[in-house]
């Protein structure tokens, strides 16, 4: 991306020595340049801003503002100077050149030692740096586009894959329902397996969505009691947890976490979800939440007494799409876990991992205290 | 006026008065543009014998010009006030939230009751909704049994619960 016709910006209130930086840039034969000048700081901005020019060539000393009080109005709300800027300074300015390269400007030379060569060496690598800055924005914006359509493309998912999916399984329930004197047991059962796909897909795209949803929603990071917040999570998984005659034991005094109340809710969510899915068929489930203080952070953990998980799956499980059983033999979407991970990494957490084949499975949630 | 009403788990739908509260038959606006989804309330309105006059829109310019008696509802016995509004948010062209935003700057208009009934678990639908004045916010349940529950819910709470505006006079 070597641009054609660099343009200049040559901010100097000497005219003789504008018509020198003019003629020793005519000799460079790998570029024929544009000029733009100014002879006063003020104006000079205005043209800088104005042009965009791959270098600025800066004289220190300008009537009006001086070279170091160009550079800190030329710099942007956060501080940086994006255009390169060649500080020119004279024998003895060392400090204002040092300056100079501290607030930003790419690098300096010295009037009286200026050289053709030294002038186009300064001046190929502004050029360059011009043309990569432009690089990364192209890339930057390109990355903002593609955010943008997967964004787009989650709301289809939402809404124009669910609506069929959802008609198929209402209607395939009411056949189910209200019609089930009229089909025989063959009938019934491939009814039963059009509601249970159709309710399966659609979870699949509900966890999807909240897959994707977690990366494009802004953080809220604050205190959140977790003892509040774990006995929300067990009163909304309670149909289950009566159903299976779970027994869920939360210790007392869980502390307040900085954390993202939406995000902690999908991790417990998921985690104590799990524990009542990967069950042994023989015992009773127990779960139980307890945590530890480790210098600032909780660490926040769940024991089960489920089928456990086998050491070398222990990274494994957190992948999306990851699963380790067959839906029929545990259901579930593949999603949970990443989600988890995901959120925990989000609030600047880590999780991992414990278990026993065939006897417990502890999950460690480490999270930031709120102090 | 008032009609002592038995635990909702307690109620058949046979013996079910439609939980009408006087004799004002209370109209209902759907707006909905998948006919599915439609069709599926209006069984569920039915197994649970709720009487309530059902219209229903398409799309959201067709929701408004109900709601304004204009257009193809020029004629104001086509297009009762609603008392209640069930508003899908995804609608083609204008959308759901355009519809109760302009519903919710009418003077009018904003004594309507608008429950938002959409697919639509995203946080960001959810905050806009209300903030734009939404009386509730409800997700399409996925099965029947919820389904019921919900429209079961809704009814008993809007027509047997709350007082609507107007609902007083005779």
């Amino acid at each position: 991306m070597i641009q054609k016709d660099p343009k200049i910006c040559i901010i100097e209130d000497s005219p003789q020595e504008r018509e020198v930086f003019r003629r020793y840039l005519l000799q460079d034969t790998d570029y024929r340049y544009a000029f733009f000048e100014e002879e006063s700081g003020e104006r000079g901005l205005v043209l800088c801003r104005t042009v965009q020019p791959d270098c600025i060539l800066l004289d220190s000393t300008l009537p009006d503002i001086d070279g170091l009080e160009f550079l800190s109005e030329l710099a942007d709300e956060s501080g940086l100077v994006t255009l390169p800027v060649i500080m020119l300074t004279s024998v003895g300015d060392e400090a204002v050149a040092l300056e100079a390269m501290k607030r930003g400007a790419q690098d300096y030379l010295v009037k009286d030692e200026m050289t053709p060569g030294n002038l186009f060496r300064a001046i190929h690598n502004a050029i360059e740096r011009s043309a990569m800055r432009r690089i990364v924005e192209q890339q930057r914006h390109d990355l903002e586009r593609k955010n943008q359509e997967i964004e787009a493309f989650a709301y289809a998912l939402a809404h124009d894959l669910r609506a069929p999916i959802r008609a198929i399984s209402s209607f395939g329930q009411i056949v189910a329902q209200e019609y089930h004197e009229a089909l025989d047991d063959e009938g019934r059962r491939y009814v039963d397996i059009i509601v249970r796909s159709s309710l399966q897909m659609d979870r699949l795209i509900n966890e999807l969505l909240n897959y994707t949803r977690i990366e494009h929603r802004s953080i809220r990071l604050r205190s959140v009691a977790l003892d509040v917040l774990l006995s929300q999570v067990v009163n909304n998984l309670g149909e289950r947890i009566a159903a299976l005659q779970a027994i869920i034991t939360i210790a007392a005094g869980l502390p307040s976490v900085e954390g993202d109340a939406t995000l902690l809710t999908q991790i417990f969510t998921n985690l104590i979800d799990n524990a009542l899915t990967y069950r042994r068929a023989d015992v009773p489930v127990r779960i139980e939440v307890a945590w530890h203080k480790e210098v600032d952070n909780a660490i926040i953990y769940i024991t089960d007494n489920g089928i456990g998980i086998a050491a070398k799956h222990y990274d494994k499980i957190f992948n999306i799409f990851q699963r380790l059983h067959s839906d029929e033999e545990y259901p579930g979407t593949g999603i949970g876990l990443a989600i988890v991970k995901k959120a925990t990494e989000l609030m600047g957490g880590q999780i991992w991992i414990e278990s026993v084949v065939g006897e417990r499975t502890c999950f460690y949630v480490k999270l930031p205290l709120h102090t | 006026m008032c009609l002592s009403l038995p635990p909702i788990t307690h109620l058949h739908a046979r013996e079910r008065p439609g939980i009408m509260v006087s004799n004002i038959l209370y109209p209902l606006l759907i707006v909905e543009d998948s006919d599915e989804d439609f069709e599926i309330l209006q069984w569920a309105l039915k197994k649970l014998s709720i009487k309530l006059p059902v219209y229903r829109c398409r799309d959201g310019d067709d929701a408004l010009d109900f709601l304004y008696q204009r257009g193809v509802y020029q004629d104001a016995v086509n297009a009762p006030r609603p008392a209640i509004i069930l508003l899908d948010l995804k609608l083609t062209a204008t959308d759901g939230l355009e519809v109760l935003h302009t519903i919710k700057h009418d003077a009018q208009l904003k004594m309507i009751p608008v429950i938002v009934w959409t697919t639509s678990s995203d946080p960001k639908d959810i905050e806009i909704s209300f903030k734009q004045g939404a009386n509730s916010y409800m997700l399409k349940p996925m099965t029947l049994e919820k389904l019921l529950q919900a429209i079961e819910l809704l009814n008993h709470y809007w027509f047997g619960i709350a007082v609507l505006p107007h609902s007083l006079e005779t």
